[in-house]
């Protein structure tokens, strides 16, 4: 190996990276030559020094490195990675620095997951026992260099994780970036994993340096077109761990700095849980002897001893340039006074950034601001957060943990609702974890982003272990209770502009899944009210009751699509003219969510589309209702008997309405128009499902308006002939419209036009027999076109009973589960238990099955015995 | 033994389908030669065999089984310990106590008034036909979650070992749905009539 190879080789590829050891002998022989061939006066210890200090780039010569190159694995980039560097260089040009935090992220995150892996196994260790991130800038080639001592990656890693994304998430992700803004677009790139090609936005060429304990070390280098992979010529350098190289673009050199560096380190990553330091010079005025040779050989010393540590590499021909500045310097200083003030710069580590967690901290001693900052660190989020709280929490298990609500939860929260997925990061005596221990926060709460530190829990903590399952249950409960109090306590205002805005669905979900803090979450929730005629005001369930009337005794409300739908249902008419407050409530979850809660404040929820309304009244308006009763019993008898017979439960004279001539209600505990709506536009939903057809085909109470011409004039009708067919269709449109106006859906839609053609026919005195004509020249085509229809129709036919026959297939195949075949009734023998869950979800439709225990005694009661009988939809058992 | 017998609006008419099976078993019971029995089924109506929450006038029996359930699990598991229990502990306890399948309650007729009937309560013991299952387990666990929620484990563990019950602690002071003041009792359909 030649010195002059060597020297031009660096000079000539400066191919990045590529620490050498330095205690790697045949390097070091190399580079005292070159010293002593550039400068002689230098003494080797010097030289030494100043290629510990300087960067060093390769440790290979040309030859070497042509070698290198030609053995290295070519690849290119997968499609999906090449669209997204163009993306994230392009959408982020303006955001450059952003590399530096994601850089240090990714390394924090090898560094937690070789901790993770001592927690088990301390050999893992065994290679390097620090766990650091050092940065170093060569500003004389314009590299940057940011090693961590963590987990490193292996040959096939470095090409899976640096040029293939696997997330299915990507178009995703491309989609977002594409569309978001500038802040967004730098929260994105992080939370999704692809941070590492925002280098490209500062480097011309990137090399990564790696080495995991599985593997050998190899090189990664890239100038975001193609990049390649080989092993490492010079064997081992660093340890374990990774070094990314940035050679960085000529308006990039900025930051080398190293007061831009630590700026950038102080905003993005203060609160890495790793010690960041930096490679920095300090110059002091020391007062020297003349013969300050001994001093400087002592700081050499230091210097090596570290870099023996550190596994750091050497160059000279910077140093030398290094080196000529510091010596003049020294020199002018030397030839000046003859007293010994003496300029003196020495290079270090210099530590960045404070690792006590924010969390250990009291509380009252940490600012807004400091939690605003800790909480942007760790979620990677750009918003500050909307609410945070921070506590100790002692008993069996004690733990710390601080909780926030973001600005705005995960853009999918609802469409990935069944997974169990949290943001909640689990630290056992200060080192992480995992921040994918799920189960920390019940589905509805999956938006609360923080930490939990416990000294209680061991390191390799886990949920199998059943009694560490029990404490996470305790911390599990304590976050609910803690999330729910910080929520509670969030400024009016501001928890209905942002929180209930953001979050609405949640809370109600939260209803109907969390029982045991029903009560506490529904004195959160926030509905329209006809008490405010805005749209964007929203009431509280307290204050509805603290405004209800004397003798009302149920919280009223409407469901619909709109306000504007539930303001102008037929049902809201009499309650508002009365002067009642109704709920208005547009939202699809939001019945439900009224449905699940039992009362509030001891008042029970009364839907107003459904029996069981009360309204108060007095002696004579009864008295005046009871005498139309019976005015009307002929009409109502002949709608439930003959008009609309099998369509309609029975009809009576309507509490409820002023205006409008008739509406439909649903039994108490059957569908709303608006639940059937919802119901049955389930993406689920089966056509034929039992429950479903149980819900939909129930009857509901015809209610008449005594007061409304039309129906009085239906009953005049009546009163004289029950047999009238004009009559009977009468009745049936108003019926339809009814249907309509309840919100309901026509079962026959076809059918209701024809009637309302027939009606119009009527009014506008066209014969009812006449027929459309059609285009008399296009005869022939017509009826090949009506031929081809024909066919189609017929085609269609077939193939819906076909499908008719296998659903029918289907359910008998899965009869003995469901027991969706109503119209058999089995006795069998053998008793059943209740299959956990199943019937007990709110939603679902009537249980599917009812138990009777039939509890005989003979002569005393001692002598009982129990026969049980069980009925399932479809099937009887018993025992 | 299987009948297959046409029944299409099954669920919509318990108290029809009560009669057609109560003669179906009858039958069986014959065929088995173990006698014929005269049941009275108790008349259930659209609010017990279609809400999702538990009606007012069973309240109190429904609180009185959540009591008694919680004191006998808290017996069961502080038999024969010194220590008081661990938080974890309590919280598994309740959740048991509340996951229970609740199989085993359900409503029958007592006296003209409808009461809930099973373990812990003194409507167990008298004859007649109970009707479980169906929507009572459901209505059991959320009123034993609410307790839960809205007094706190502890809290219950606490009386527990004070020498207020939790069954009076629960269900009959001022608050407590046995109490007279909120008390409510419904009488069956046929006194109804009566009355």
């Amino acid at each position: 190996m030649s010195g002059k190879y060597w020297l031009f080789g660096v000079l000539c590829l400066c191919l990045a990276t590529a620490t050498v050891y330095a205690d790697d002998e045949a390097d070091a022989t190399v580079e005292e030559d070159i010293g002593d061939h550039a400068e002689g006066s230098r003494t080797d210890d010097e030289a030494v020094k100043r290629e510990e200090e300087a960067i060093k780039l390769d440790g290979l010569n040309v030859a070497q490195i042509k070698e290198m190159r030609d053995r290295a694995e070519k690849h290119e980039f997968q499609a999906e990675v090449s669209r997204m560097m163009k993306l994230i260089i392009n959408s982020l040009y303006k955001n450059k620095e952003i590399f530096l935090r994601e850089l240090i992220s990714n390394s924090s995150d090898a560094l937690d997951k070789i901790r993770f892996l001592s927690l088990t196994d301390k050999d893992v260790l065994s290679a390097n026992e620090e766990l650091t991130i050092k940065i170093k800038a060569d500003k004389e080639n314009g590299v940057l260099h940011v090693t961590d001592t963590g987990i490193g990656m292996t040959k096939s890693e470095l090409v899976n994780n640096l040029g293939t994304i696997a997330r299915s998430g990507t178009s995703e992700f491309l989609n977002k970036l594409a569309e978001g803004t500038a802040e967004e677009q730098s929260a994105l790139i992080g939370q999704f994993g692809v941070g590492f090609y925002s280098s490209f936005l500062v480097s011309d060429r990137v090399v990564v340096t790696s080495k995991n304990n599985d593997d050998k070390q190899h090189i990664w280098e890239s100038d975001a077109g193609a990049f390649s992979v080989v092993e490492d010529p010079r064997g081992d350098t660093l340890g374990r761990g990774t070094t990314v190289s940035l050679h960085l673009k000529e308006e990039a050199q900025d930051f080398l700095e190293p007061h831009t560096i630590k700026e950038l380190v102080r905003k993005y990553s203060q609160f890495i849980n790793f010690p960041i330091y930096l490679w920095t010079s300090k110059t002091e005025t020391v007062e020297e002897p003349i013969d300050d040779e001994e001093a400087e050989e002592e700081a050499d010393e230091d210097k090596k001893e570290e870099e023996d540590e550190d596994a750091k590499d050497e160059d000279e021909i910077e140093e030398e340039e290094d080196d000529g500045k510091v010596e003049e310097e020294d020199e002018e200083e030397e030839k000046k006074p003859k007293t010994k003030s003496v300029e003196k710069t020495t290079w270090d580590w210099e530590l960045m950034n404070e690792q006590k967690p924010l969390w250990t901290r009291t509380p009252k001693e940490v600012t807004d601001e400091e939690y605003e900052e800790f909480y942007k660190s760790f979620s990677k989020d750009t918003d500050a957060p909307l609410a945070h709280t921070h506590f100790v929490a002692e008993g069996e298990v004690t733990f710390r943990s601080i909780l926030f609500v973001p600005k705005t939860g995960p853009r999918d929260m609802f469409q990935e609702y069944g997974k169990k997925v949290d943001y909640i990061k689990l630290f056992v005596r200060r080192v992480f974890i995992t921040d994918d221990f799920q189960d920390m926060m019940p589905k509805y709460l999956s938006f609360v982003k923080g930490m939990v530190d416990s000294d209680d829990l061991p390191l390799n903590v886990s949920r199998e272990t059943l009694q560490q399952h029990k404490l996470l249950k305790v911390i599990k409960k304590k976050l609910v209770r803690k999330t729910l109090d910080m929520i509670k306590k969030m400024d009016s205002e501001e928890y209905l502009e942002k929180f209930w805005k953001e979050y609405s669905t949640s809370i109600k979900l939260g209803v109907i899944e969390d029982h045991s803090n029903r009560t506490r979450l529904a004195k959160l929730l926030r509905f329209q009210s006809s008490n405010s005629d805005s749209d964007s005001e929203v009431t509280s369930l307290a204050e509805y009751v603290e405004r209800m009337k004397e003798k009302q005794e149920a919280i009223f409300f409407m469901a619909g699509t709109s306000r504007k739908e539930a303001e102008s249902s037929p049902f809201v008419e009499r309650l508002l003219k009365k002067g009642y407050e109704v709920l208005y409530l547009t939202e699809p979850v939001d019945e439900y969510c009224i449905q699940s809660l039992p009362e509030f404040d001891g008042k029970k929820f009364q839907n107003v589309a459904k029996d069981g309304l009360k309204i108060d009244e007095s002696e004579k308006v009864k008295e005046m209702r009871e005498e139309k009763e019976k005015e009307y019993e002929t009409l109502l008898t002949w709608l439930k008997d003959s008009a609309l017979k099998d369509q309609i439960e029975k009809a009576r004279l309507s509490e409820r309405l002023t205006d409008s001539p008739c509406a439909l209600v649903a039994s108490s505990y059957g569908w709303s128009g608006n639940m059937e709506r919802i119901m049955k536009a389930q993406a689920y939903a089966r056509s034929k499902d039992g429950s479903q057809d149980f819900y939909a085909s129930q009857k509901k109470t015809l209610e008449l308006n005594p007061h409304h011409p039309l129906v009085q004039e239906l009953k005049n009708r009546v009163d004289t002939d029950q047999e009238d067919q004009t009559t009977k269709e009468l009745a049936q449109v108003l019926y339809d419209t009814a249907v309509l106006r309840s919100g309901f859906m026509l079962q026959d839609s076809a059918d209701f036009a024809n009637r309302i053609e027939r009606m119009l026919r009527l009014s506008m005195n066209v014969d009812l027999n006449a027929k459309a004509e059609g285009w008399e020249e296009e005869d022939e085509e017509e009826e090949e076109e009506g031929d081809e229809e024909g066919e189609d129709v017929e085609a269609e036919e077939e193939e819906a009973e076909e499908g008719d026959a296998e659903e029918g297939d289907a359910e008998e195949a899965t009869e003995e589960e469901t027991g969706a075949d109503e119209d058999v009734i089995e006795v069998r023998r053998g008793c059943y238990r209740t299959r956990k869950g199943r019937a007990l979800i709110p939603l679902t439709p009537p249980a599917r099955h009812h138990m009777y225990i039939f509890q005989q005694c003979k002569n005393s009661e001692r002598n009982c015995y129990q026969t049980r009988l069980c009925i399932f939809v479809g099937h009887f058992m018993m025992d | 033994m299987a009948a297959t017998v046409d029944c299409s609006a099954l669920l919509l008419h318990v108290s029809f389908v009560l009669v057609l099976l109560f003669t179906i078993c009858a039958r069986a019971q014959q065929e088995q030669s173990l006698g014929s029995i005269k049941f009275s089924g108790p008349d259930v109506n659209s609010e017990e065999s279609e809400s999702m929450h538990m009606p007012d006038y069973l309240k109190c029996d429904a609180c009185r089984i959540i009591a008694y359930q919680f004191t006998e699990k808290l017996k069961k598991v502080t038999k024969r310990r010194t220590k008081p229990l661990s938080e974890s502990e309590i919280i598994d306890t309740f959740e048991e106590v509340c996951e229970s399948s609740w199989d085993d309650y359900g409503i029958k007729e007592v006296d003209g008034l409808k009461r809930l009937s099973g373990a812990g309560l003194e409507t167990k013991e008298v004859p007649g036909v109970m009707q479980g299952g169906g929507k009572w387990p459901f209505r059991l666990k959320e009123m034993c979650y609410s307790y839960v929620g809205n007094e706190g484990e502890e809290e219950l563990y606490d009386i527990f070992k004070s020498k207020t019950t939790l069954e009076k602690f629960l269900c009959k002071e001022a608050n407590g749905p046995c109490h007279p003041k909120n008390k409510k009792v419904k009488k069956t359909e046929k006194d109804k009539e009566e009355l």
